[in-house]
């Protein structure tokens, strides 16, 4: 009897393994597509330059929460933009230390009665200012709503023109991220939503809020990190993008039609993973609504962030980022498998459910069955090798298929040693950290089956980015 | 376990190939620059000297680099105006730019396309206005307004004759290039056929087309604006001709756009009467502060803010007296933006 068991236990963890594996292979595969017809279609941009000059308003909302350090630097680089025509929206959160008092002062800011109507619910404004410097930059004070998304819906709330970005007060965007994103928007006009590739800014030269030279981190996690970045980027998102099923879009950049914006309700201040939640929120809403729409995402790199480089702060974002993950699929779970739902519906939230959500649930499982079983003698040990072989080098073959996809598409680690470096964590990465990030999944998982809810959080930042 | 084994050799001999073609992708994206930027500083010299007009035989233009030299030359060629542009276009005929980017246009590869339907209006190359104009109703609409532009510049009067008719089938061509293309032509060029165009269209086309009615002549503007606010009644289109209207031809129904159900009619009404309302308008406007619509309020205040004879204090008066707590709090955003400005 135990034979059958061990054996019918070792053929469901082997499905697994087989059915996840074959998911990411195949997402590379159109990831590959993707990229290619993206790379063809922007081609263009080097034959008319004045393609670029084609834009839609744009309305720059930046979410801020005791940003103090790096607020102004930060601002100042958003004004700096090369976008025709944009406005800067800063919504204070309640800070609770002098950010507001510094945005005063850097920006000339001027107590403004803005008349304007609550579409989105937020916590009370206290007051709005304008910039007697920038034309185009308003700031929000409101109460503290605990989270990105409430201060990000005053941001909807007061903006004007028909796309909102909401970016990361921390984020680094590159002078010509706005012309790139808003592309999707412009080639087709049922763009709802869109998004770009998010980079990590460790071990890059940041100055004036802008990047200005990219390079590598030293510290080992954030390095890993921008092998990670590059899978979830490059054929995590791109890989859904033809298909019409990109879940997420990220909350360190994303640009929004602000007339779906208000339609679906704004950001939910409930949801742990604000970003995720309102993409798959769009989908319900809009597939169940008949209406035909497209999320868009470019595999350009728009926006650099600051990874954690400490084990406790990367824990804590992962464990964050599963906890959203499990919450989102969970509030719009009409979606799944409903029949007017198309890929969204019947393949890319299965997939979410099946190997992302439980992923970190059947591997843990996986393990302690292994530990049982081996203090029972029932493991043959030359298959187990060959398993763990098998496990090592398809996690190998993904990681340096996306460091392939990197080089195919915008490759910016230019220097011989830095592509040296990317494959040596692409390896190193499979003894140690992949297991820890199943244990920070499985924390978020069952933060999320209990239901806890998350605030602002504060990472230790990098020097790379920050202040000047 | 056999076939566990088999997969893992293919993983990691997978593996090892994607390794390598990397490599072999950044040793051509290499050897790729650097051929680019040879080409590139070689006849940006050439295309230099071409427009002092030195008189200098170009070198021959070997077929490999065409294509890179074209785009250099249309990037030149868009910044620069006058004698020597004219000059470009020899070096560009000297060159077979001229044969190569019909050939292009025709058959190329999606760029490759965009880059000689571009050449061909930076060319002012009168023998292809007829396939330029058919490519103006190409399925792609990146190739579809680059020929419009392309044929804006190769003869402005018979451009905007033939586009006009187009514009309201062709939505998804941005309109700031239709805004340029429509200016290059000049606001005599444009009047008339617009005119025509918006008497014969639909409610929805002509609401569409009113929004190019600025590049018109401003008499024609007017008398368009007019016409259809006396003859038609599609909310959408009442609200693109109040925008257009800048005299008085919309004023006899102005107190019954004022009060129309629709809210961006009654906005635009009142954004009307900021252009070109007096005092007399006054209690009209004061009576918009309380719409139900956000917009029309804001408009209204913009408006009372703009009349020429209302003094900052009898707009304080106004505002004091104002019992609407929302007719208050704009009337003061737009005193406040005033105030600013």
């Amino acid at each position: 009897m135990w034979v059958a068991f061990t054996q019918s236990i070792e053929w469901a963890f082997l499905a697994f393994f087989v059915a996840i594996n074959l998911g990411y292979l195949g997402q590379n595969l159109i990831a590959i597509y993707g990229i290619r017809r993206y790379l063809r279609s922007s081609s263009i941009d080097d034959h008319d330059p004045g393609y670029s000059t084609v834009h839609l308003p744009i309305s720059l909302v930046v979410p801020a929460y005791n940003e103090s350090k790096s607020i102004v630097t930060s601002i100042k680089a958003l004004l700096q933009l090369e976008y025709p025509d944009f406005e800067v929206i800063v919504v204070n959160d309640g800070s609770t230390d002098d950010t507001l008092e510094k945005l005063i002062e850097a920006f000339q800011l001027y107590p403004y009665p803005e008349a304007y109507r609550i579409q989105v619910p937020c916590k009370t404004v206290r007051a709005t200012y304008r910039s007697l410097r920038y034309r185009n930059l308003r700031v929000v004070n409101k109460e503290n709503g605990g989270c990105k998304a409430d201060a990000s819906n005053a941001g909807i709330n007061i903006c004007r023109y028909p796309l909102v970005a909401v970016v990361d007060a921390d984020g680094v965007l590159q002078r010509n991220s706005l012309t790139r994103a808003v592309r999707p928007f412009l080639e087709n006009p049922a763009t709802v939503a869109a998004g770009g590739a998010v980079r990590i800014a460790n071990g890059c030269r940041v100055r004036n809020g802008f990047l200005e030279e990219v390079g590598l981190p030293r510290n080992f996690l954030a390095l890993v990190q921008v092998i990670e970045y590059l899978r979830a980027f490059l054929f995590g998102r791109m890989g859904w993008e033809p298909i019409g099923a990109v879940l997420i879009v990220s909350g360190a950049f994303g640009i929004f039609r602000r007339t779906t914006l208000i339609e679906v309700g704004g950001f939910d201040p409930q949801a742990v993973g604000e970003d995720m939640e309102l993409i798959v929120r769009i989908h319900r809403k809009l597939k169940l609504a008949g209406r035909r729409y497209h999320i868009g995402f470019i595999p350009d790199p728009v926006c650099w962030t600051d990874a954690p480089e400490r084990l406790k702060d990367l824990g804590s974002q992962r464990a964050r980022w599963h906890n959203g993950l499990g919450q989102a699929l969970m509030l719009n779970k009409e979606l799944i498998l409903n029949p007017r739902g198309g890929t969204v519906s019947w393949l890319a939230i299965p997939f979410y459910i099946f190997f992302e959500l439980l992923g970190p649930v059947v591997e843990a499982l996986g393990l302690v069955v292994f530990a049982k079983l081996g203090t029972l003698g029932l493991i043959a040990w030359p298959e187990a090798g060959i398993f763990v072989l098998l496990s090592l080098s398809l996690g190998l073959l993904l990681s340096i298929s996306a460091i392939m996809l990197e080089e195919f598409s915008f490759p910016m680690y230019r220097k011989p040693r830095e592509l040296a470096m990317l494959y040596a964590a692409a390896v190193l990465e499979n003894f140690g950290y992949r297991q820890l990030t199943v244990w920070w999944r499985l924390k978020g998982f069952v933060r999320w089956v209990t239901g806890r809810r998350h605030r602002w959080e504060t990472i230790t930042r990098s020097a790379s980015v920050g202040s000047g | 376990m056999t076939a566990a084994l088999w997969a893992t050799i293919a993983a990691i001999a997978a593996s090892v190939l994607l390794l390598l073609y990397t490599i072999e992708l950044r040793i051509q994206s290499r050897f790729r620059e650097r051929r680019r930027a040879r080409v590139h500083a070689y006849w940006r010299a050439v295309i230099a000297k071409a427009m002092t007009g030195d008189g200098e035989v170009p070198p021959l233009l070997p077929r490999r680099h065409r294509q890179e030299v074209l785009k250099l030359w249309n990037y030149t060629r868009s910044m620069i105006e006058g004698a020597a542009a004219d000059r470009l276009i020899a070096l560009a005929d000297q060159l077979g730019l001229r044969e190569f980017a019909r050939s292009q246009a025709q058959h190329g590869l999606l760029g490759r396309r965009l880059t000689a339907i571009q050449a061909l209006g930076h060319l002012r190359d009168a023998e292809s206005f007829r396939e330029v104009l058919a490519a103006t109703d190409d399925d792609n609409p990146l190739v579809a307004i680059t020929a419009a532009e392309a044929l804006a510049e190769i003869d402005p009067a018979r451009a905007v004759e033939a586009l006009i008719p187009k514009l309201a089938a062709h939505r998804d061509w941005p309109r700031t290039h239709v805004f340029r293309l429509l200016e290059k032509a000049g606001s005599v060029a444009v009047s008339e056929p617009l005119y025509r165009c918006v008497r014969a269209a639909s409610d929805a086309d002509a609401a569409y087309l009113l929004q190019f009615a600025e590049i018109a002549e401003f008499d024609v503007r007017d008398a368009m604006a007019a016409e259809l606010l006396s003859s038609r009644s599609d909310p959408e289109l009442l609200a693109a001709a109040l925008k257009v209207a800048s005299g008085y031809g919309a004023v006899a129904r102005l107190d019954e756009l004022l009060d129309h159900p629709a809210w961006y009619v009654r906005m635009q009404a009142a954004a009307l009467l900021g252009r070109i309302g007096n005092a007399a308008d006054t209690q009209r406007l004061e009576k918009r502060l309380s719409d139900r619509e956000w917009w029309v309020r804001y408009r209204a205040a913009k408006a009372l803010v703009r009349l020429p004879t209302l003094t900052r204090s009898a707009l304080e008066e106004i505002r004091s007296r104002l019992r609407d707590p929302y007719a208050h709090d704009v009337l003061e955003q737009a005193m406040a933006e005033a105030a600013i400005r």
